[in-house]
């Protein structure tokens, strides 16, 4: 992706001319010209943006689990942090943190089911946030068959 | 996206990949995690191998190679396949031709199907002395 774009003119320091950018002030060497016919075509060399590859948004697959797998895909929003990225998932307020893109999906892939199984283990009566939780993760998140 | 994700079993970089004509059993040879270059930028060919589960339908994969140092794009790549079964495990293998490589540092292969995130590999490139004795290690 990364592309260099040619054209405009050369950039030299103030006061400074192009014999003494190239050979330094103090010793100017005259070189033998190597063509007589030679045209000179100033150009600079503009950088090039780098296309970013974290999106705003990306759909969840990650889950790597051994007993568990999606049934759907998750939308997560990504943003930038002093620590890093974080990846959130507005439904159900959870989100995963990490050095890069992938650390924080793997971390956010972790915390999901270990809350899917956590809340599917709970024994005792569920508050009303918690049981949207565990139904809108069961909406996500199934059992892999042995 | 209709079909559902397919949950990712191993993302393996390889020198090459040979397929069996008859069995189309795959060999893969040279595994490796570091790429070495006595200068940058440099160019990477290799294969590359993924192997998915839960995975049935029709599939746009897409591998997207990033510089970790700024989270860029160097090079994305597409295929489209699909899976008859959910049951059995699915194989995903190409060869990736002159991906470039700016600079040393780490880098990953990231693996999408339709546009959801499966599953990456980080890549370690490393600059080496070419007057050294010893091969570099991967």
């Amino acid at each position: 992706m990364a592309t260099a774009l040619i054209s405009g003119e050369i950039f030299l320091r103030p006061g400074v001319n192009s014999a003494e950018q190239q050979t330094g002030p103090q010793e100017a060497v005259q070189l033998p010209r190597q063509s007589q016919n030679l045209v000179g075509v100033a150009v600079a060399i503009l950088e090039s943006v780098p296309y970013s590859a974290l999106p705003e948004k990306v759909l969840f697959g990650a889950l790597h689990h051994p007993a568990l797998r999606l049934r759907k895909p998750i939308l997560l929003q990504t943003e930038r942090s002093a620590a890093g990225i974080n990846v959130y998932w507005e439904e159900i307020q959870e989100f995963g943190t990490g050095e890069t893109f992938s650390t924080a999906l793997e971390d956010f892939g972790q915390t999901l089911a270990e809350l899917y199984l956590h809340l599917d283990a709970c024994e005792s009566p569920l508050s009303p946030y918690l049981l949207t939780v565990r139904n809108k993760l069961a909406d996500y998140i199934e059992v892999r068959p042995q | 996206m209709e079909s559902p994700p397919p949950s990712v079993l191993a993302i393996l970089l390889c020198d090459q990949l040979i397929v069996d004509a008859q069995s189309q059993k795959k060999s893969l040879i040279g595994v490796f995690d570091k790429f070495h270059s006595p200068v940058f930028p440099a160019l990477l060919s290799c294969s590359i191998y993924v192997k998915l589960t839960d995975a049935e339908g029709s599939y746009n994969f897409k591998i997207r190679i990033v510089s970790l140092k700024d989270e860029s794009l160097l090079t994305e790549l597409g295929m489209q396949g699909t899976v008859q079964t959910r049951s059995e495990p699915v194989e995903v293998a190409a060869h990736l031709m002159g991906i470039p490589i700016p600079e040393p540092g780490k880098y990953e292969i990231q693996v999408y199907a339709d546009d959801v995130y499966l599953g990456r590999v980080t890549l370690i490139a490393v600059q080496f002395n070419p007057g050294s004795l010893s091969w570099p290690q991967h």
